[in-house]
């Protein structure tokens, strides 16, 4: 049996040339078309530099490491490459290696000229969206959705029910609800739209959107105190990590109070028809 | 020679670097520096250092320890006076009223003559996020974490301390505190500076007052060092003020060595009757024309 | 006079004498400000917890090394007795000493440890030894445990050579002691993370130590740990092996001999890397359930990027790996009839980190921000997300089995039929596949009958659980199939079937589906990763065992050329050793900063001046410090243990010779 793998006969350079070209191609362009017909969107939605960083540089990667796993293969790929830079050989290969040994600097000179040149672009910058919540806020509990003793007796005296029962409970919260509807209709459907989806009529006016309330990566997954922690002190109070500059979010907690906002993010769930997240329990 | 004997130890460090690398570049996208407070943005205990001595002018009053050499409001450092920083004499200071350190540090950045340190006078410091200094609150928070730092002896601040004192800030910045300022019955009108050189000048004011960098004509025995140093005092004090000390030398006097005569009263002359009111006007149009340096 | 005055002198003296006694009295009152008091104290001007962060960490490595080596030699030194081919008996004995070079600066390092907490987190560790003193002296004995064994295990390898089984058992008793002292100081650990019997209101410990042993995040933090130490063993010992073939190696015989040794190190490492990402995974989500905010910290707040270091890392870890038997297999005759294999194998591979290194936040520059109309890409969200990241991760574990099975074969020629084995493979397979299946099946009939309200879910969400138990009863269905399928010589062809399968379920079925759960029944995602943990182990041990029998007794093509294997495959596992020593540190960064500002979490606060989230930077930084010094203190104790080899060997070679 013969000892040599796939002799492709000097063909892996142009075969991995290939690869990375076809790579290349596919996300710059192909991709962007590809995303866009998938969610329906009207132009190509262009890959993310970064992304597109990551995605390369492990096809990079792994014609590397396919190159090198034998010594048959590594010598497939150099030799053509060799034999192209040895002195000599044909007038036209002397053209053609002048050509390309003065090409590849130039290129290389100017994507690090193009790399470093200072840009009036804003840098890029990535903003964690869901940035640790602060210690005090950790173990608060929704007032609208579990009101207290005294809550429950006040609302059932104040309506003539009998007392603390499971129904004035119950009768208090879809108060609470209704409430929190009225005031999210108020101040967060302007931004986050009459459904939650973060379409609201300012929506179109900012380049960081506001939160979709319906996609499940957003409130669904987070815990109700996170919320209070948001509505009240806004974009501004966000950490450094958030890019608070970036977000148009106001700071509730000028305008209203803590009972408020429980009663909103009680109604916000409801419209976006998710759940918050509970804390999970042990198995 | 064996290749790997090189080859292996710069290729683990080779791996070693990338891997610092990433992490390197992940913050940087992030906006954090390497170490230190994620205190957000701008705001950091350096940026706080330069402003103390530079643009929010607290330089020309505290001293910090034996850097700086103003005398006018107490020491932030160790002197004769104190013998605690002003880090550690925070705690103490409004303890009975239930004032941490960081708020108090706060209050004396925003109401300055809430409490009036014993041995100085109130109404010196005007709050420092209203003109003519005017630092926004970033710049004082920055300020202030210098300070915590001790001066710029430590590398940060814990967070829970700088979340402390951005609390307390909230408080002061958003509340409308009232001040004892001095509130002009009437505002004063514009002056010619340049004249106004020239009725220093002649009052002879130049005896009592030094001005760095300003030559005046011989004035007598004293040479300035009476009376306050004047240098910069434009960037410093309001039109206002300015004016008030030239009309009413006794309404502040500033704490300080000989600035007080044997009466009580301060040393200044009153020139009430022999200034004119367009020298006066032009006078303190010169004295807010002083700007200080860096 | 004489008498008053006398008297006068004596009561002066006595009043003097009080004064003096109650200055001695009150002195320790007035000193109790300055002693018992100290929060905290520093080393001048050093940063102490900088210090804590490298002697820490130097200790749990050597730890790490010390603990996993026990594991794997003790089954080489009985895989030696089994087949009774000498060279598992001295590779064994090499693992050995290696060890015994590592104890004492382990047990040097974990006493400077001890001291610097006492010394500069005095309030702390008050209260930490409150809680657990009494497993503190346990622990303190169990290290006589250790050393004993481990010295006997040691010295007595020649000595009890025709009486190998009493070895074996001190071999085990080396690892009881060191399975023990890990597990007693892993609750320390995660106790500072996960606090138990303590006052709801006052904050302040009621419990014992030994409830305290028993915290929510002691289990997972043993089972992670205990793998990961196997996984560390295996690759040190690996780049040992490689280090040597490469640079001190003399002759053909050598570098066959540290070649070998360098694929049992690398083999022992990846079968435990395998479980251990479900063992990770079991740990977060454990860390979840302790604390909804520490858990969303971990993913998707302040160490979110910090796990994208991490899949860097697991990458060049798996990359190296599969770069290992890559390159490995031209010192394998008949090797080249698989060489087709490997582009398909890299490009699943390599698909799978894409997804895996794709983060959740996205940089974005503000032109693509707006470009795309938000924070996130509308498809590369997805990627983003537990979900997918759980699907790739068991593609990247099947891609590398089936590279291992590959290895396996690579020079197997003509092979035995099955059935014409004998009654071996009529009942092991049957037995083991059983004994396999028996959980999967179990588990799939509970999901059938799971109630929602356990999970908090309301009742119409049973339906969601269907699916994946339906998906476990077709993979054992499949299984036995292959079983049944094997026993009739159709094995090989049974294994492709199942592992594509496998494959096909794991990935493509339950890595959409996940993403539907996520949306719609988020507690459920954690059952649905046990499915796909479930899923994986039916498809490789079955494959496993029917690969066994295939392969039992063939015809090899050729021997296996050991000694021949080319530079780059021995820099592959020095590449492991050098990713898994900086993965441990940055887990370790993961464990301790998820803390933030607390020392015990939601009990006592860090109120030091270092009490802030150092950054990723700063990690990557200290981390690879901490990486240096490791490696090179380990190779100075191996290359110390080495000194009392070259007399051996020359004195071997003299009456050899």
């Amino acid at each position: 049996m013969p000892e040599r793998p796939d002799d492709d006969g000097g063909k892996l350079l142009l075969t991995t040339s290939v690869t990375l070209i076809a790579m290349y191609v596919f996300l710059r362009f192909i991709f962007p078309t590809l995303a866009a017909w998938i969610v329906s969107a009207p132009d190509p939605l262009p890959i993310p530099g970064f992304a597109f960083l990551i995605y390369f540089g492990l096809t990079f990667v792994g014609v590397a490491i396919f190159v090198t796993t034998s010594d048959v293969r590594l010598s497939d790929f150099a030799t053509p490459i060799e034999r192209f830079l040895i002195p000599g050989g044909s007038s036209r290969r002397r053209q053609v290696r002048m050509v390309v040994l003065v090409a590849v600097p130039l290129i290389g000179a100017y994507n690090t000229y193009a790399a470093l040149a200072p840009s009036s672009e804003p840098p890029t910058e990535s903003r964690l969206q869901h940035p640790t919540i602060p210690g005090e806020f950790e173990k608060l509990e929704s007032e609208a959705r579990h009101p207290g003793e005294e809550a429950v007796h006040a609302f059932a005296a104040a309506n003539g029910l009998e007392g603390a029962t499971p129904e004035a409970k119950a009768a208090l919260i879809a108060a609470n609800m209704e409430e929190g509807r009225v005031l999210y209709m108020i101040n967060c459907r302007p931004c986050h739209g009459t459904k939650a989806d973060g379409v609201g009529p300012m929506a179109r006016g900012f380049r960081l959107k506001p939160a979709n309330f319906t996609d499940p990566g957003t409130i669904a997954t987070l815990v109700e105190p996170y919320l209070l922690w948001r509505v009240r002190t806004g974009g501004i109070g966000l950490p450094g990590v958030a890019a608070p500059w970036d977000s148009a979010m106001p700071r509730w907690g000028a305008d209203l109070s803590d009972e408020q906002i429980w009663k909103i993010i009680l109604a916000e769930y409801d419209i976006g028809a998710v759940e918050p997240r509970l804390p999970e329990t042990m198995e | 020679m064996n290749p790997h004997v090189i080859g292996i130890p710069a290729f683990g460090l080779a791996v070693l670097l990338v891997f610092a690398f990433f992490g390197i570049w992940v913050t940087d996208l992030q906006g954090q520096k390497s170490g230190g407070s994620q205190l957000s943005g701008d705001i950091s205990a350096e940026a706080g250092r330069e402003i103390f001595w530079g643009k929010g002018k607290c330089y020309t009053c505290h001293s910090i320890g034996g850097e700086g050499s103003a005398q006018r409001c107490p020491n932030l450092g160790t002197n004769d006076q104190f013998s605690d920083p002003i880090w550690v004499r925070a705690a103490v200071r409004k303890q009975s009223e239930g004032y941490s350190r960081e708020r108090y540090i706060v209050e004396s950045i925003y109401d300055p003559n809430a409490y009036v340190v014993e041995g100085f006078s109130k109404g010196l410091m005007k709050p420092i996020n209203k003109p003519p200094i005017a630092l926004t609150d970033d710049e004082i928070t920055s300020v202030i974490a210098y300070l915590l730092t001790e001066a710029g002896a430590n590398d940060a601040v814990p967070e829970d301390v700088m979340a402390a004192v951005l609390d307390a800030q909230r408080d002061f910045a958003s509340a409308k505190v009232a001040t004892e300022e001095f509130v002009p019955g009437m505002p004063v009108p514009e002056g010619d500076a340049e004249e106004g050189f020239y009725v220093f000048e002649e009052m002879k004011c130049h005896s009592c007052h030094k001005i760095d960098g300003m030559e005046f004509e011989a004035a007598g025995d004293a040479e300035g060092g009476v009376g306050p140093d004047l240098t910069g005092i434009g960037d410093i004090q309001t039109l206002e003020y300015l004016a008030e000390s030239v009309m009413d030398p006794n309404a502040i006097i500033v704490a300080g060595d000989g600035f007080k005569g044997d009466d009580g009263n301060s040393k200044m002359p009153e020139f009430h009757d022999t200034m004119t009111l367009r020298e006066f006007i032009d006078l303190v149009a010169f004295l807010s024309s002083l700007k200080a340096e860096g | 006079m004489g008498d008053g005055s006398r008297s006068v002198f004596s009561r002066g003296g006595v009043v003097a004498l009080f004064g003096l006694l109650a200055c001695f009295v009150a002195a320790p009152v007035l000193a109790q400000d300055v002693v018992g008091e100290a929060q905290y104290r520093s080393i001048g001007d050093l940063d102490s917890r900088m210090i804590m962060w490298v002697v820490a960490e130097l200790h749990l490595m050597f730890g790490a090394f010390v603990l996993g080596v026990p594991i794997f030699a003790i089954i080489v030194e009985i895989i030696g007795i089994q087949t009774g081919d000498k060279r598992y008996d001295d590779m064994a004995h090499e693992f050995t000493k290696l060890l015994s070079a590592a104890f004492a600066t382990t047990a040097a390092l974990g006493g400077l440890l001890g001291f610097l907490l006492f010394g500069l987190y005095p309030q702390f560790m008050g209260h930490l030894t409150g809680v657990f003193h009494g497993s503190m002296y346990v622990y303190a004995l169990l290290f006589f445990g250790e050393t004993f064994s481990l010295y006997i295990y040691y010295y007595s390898w020649d000595r009890l050579a025709d009486r190998k089984w009493v070895h074996v058992a001190v071999g085990g008793a080396l690892n009881f002691f060191g399975l023990a002292i890990v597990l007693v100081a892993n609750s320390w650990a995660s106790y500072m993370m996960s606090p138990v019997g303590l006052d709801p209101d006052t904050l302040a410990f009621n419990g014992d130590t030994w409830g305290a042993l028993i915290n929510p995040l002691w289990l997972p933090l043993n089972v992670h740990r205990l793998l990961a130490n196997i996984v560390f063993g295996g690759f040190v010992v690996a780049a040992y092996s490689a280090v040597r073939f490469l640079v001190t190696a003399k002759n053909d015989e050598e570098r066959a001999h540290y070649d070998w040794m360098g694929y049992v190190g690398n083999f022992v490492g990846i079968l435990a890397l395998i479980p251990l990402p479900f063992a990770g995974y079991y740990l977060g989500r454990e860390v979840y359930s302790v604390s909804p905010v520490m858990g969303n910290n971990m993913m998707g707040g302040a160490f979110s990027w910090t796990f994208i270091l991490q899949a860097l890392l697991i990458a060049m870890i798996f990359l190296a790996a599969n770069y290992y038997f890559w390159t490995s297999m031209d010192r394998i005759q008949g090797s080249n009839r698989y060489a087709g294999s490997i582009k398909w194998m890299l490009f699943l591979l390599l698909a799978a980190f894409a997804v895996w290194m794709t983060p959740h936040n996205l940089p974005l520059s503000a032109a693509e921000q707006i470009r795309i109309g938000g924070q996130y890409h509308p498809v590369l969200k997805y990627l983003g997300l537990m979900p997918a990241k759980n699907a790739v991760v068991n593609l990247i574990i099947l891609v590398t089995f089936a590279n291992f099975l590959i290895y396996r074969r690579a020079n197997q020629g003509e092979t035995v039929p099955v059935s014409q084995q004998g009654q071996s493979p009529k009942l092991l397979i049957p037995i083991v596949s059983a004994m396999v299946l028996a959980y999967p099946l179990y588990y799939g009939f509970y999901l059938l009958g799971l109630d929602p309200a356990e999970l908090d879910l309301p009742a119409e969400k049973a339906s969601l659980f269907r699916v994946p138990a339906y998906l476990l009863f077709i993979e054992v269905m499949v299984a036995v199939l292959a079983c049944v399928a094997a026993l009739y010589d159709r094995g090989r062809l049974a294994q492709m079937v199942l592992l594509g399968l496998t494959g096909i379920l794991v990935t493509g079925v339950l890595g959409v589906y996940g993403f539907e759960i996520l949306e719609k029944a988020n507690p459920f995602l954690r059952n649905i990763a046990v499915v796909q943990v479930l899923l994986m182990i039916c498809g490789i041990l079955v494959a496993l065992v029917i690969d066994i029998f295939e392969f039992r007794n063939a015809e090899t093509l050729g021997d296996i050329r050991w000694g021949d294997a080319p530079a780059r495959s021995q820099y592959a596992l020095i590449l492991q050793c050098l990713a898994i020593v900086m993965l441990m540190g940055l887990m370790g960064f993961i464990r301790s900063g998820l803390r933030e500002d607390w020392h015990i979490y939601g009990v006592l606060r860090d109120t030091s001046a270092q009490s802030w989230t150092p950054t990723n930077a700063t990690m990557t930084i200290t981390v690879g410090f901490i990486t240096l010094v490791f490696v090179s203190w380990i190779g100075v104790l191996f290359w110390i243990a080495g000194l009392s080899d070259k007399k051996e060997q020359s004195a071997q070679g003299g009456e050899g010779a």
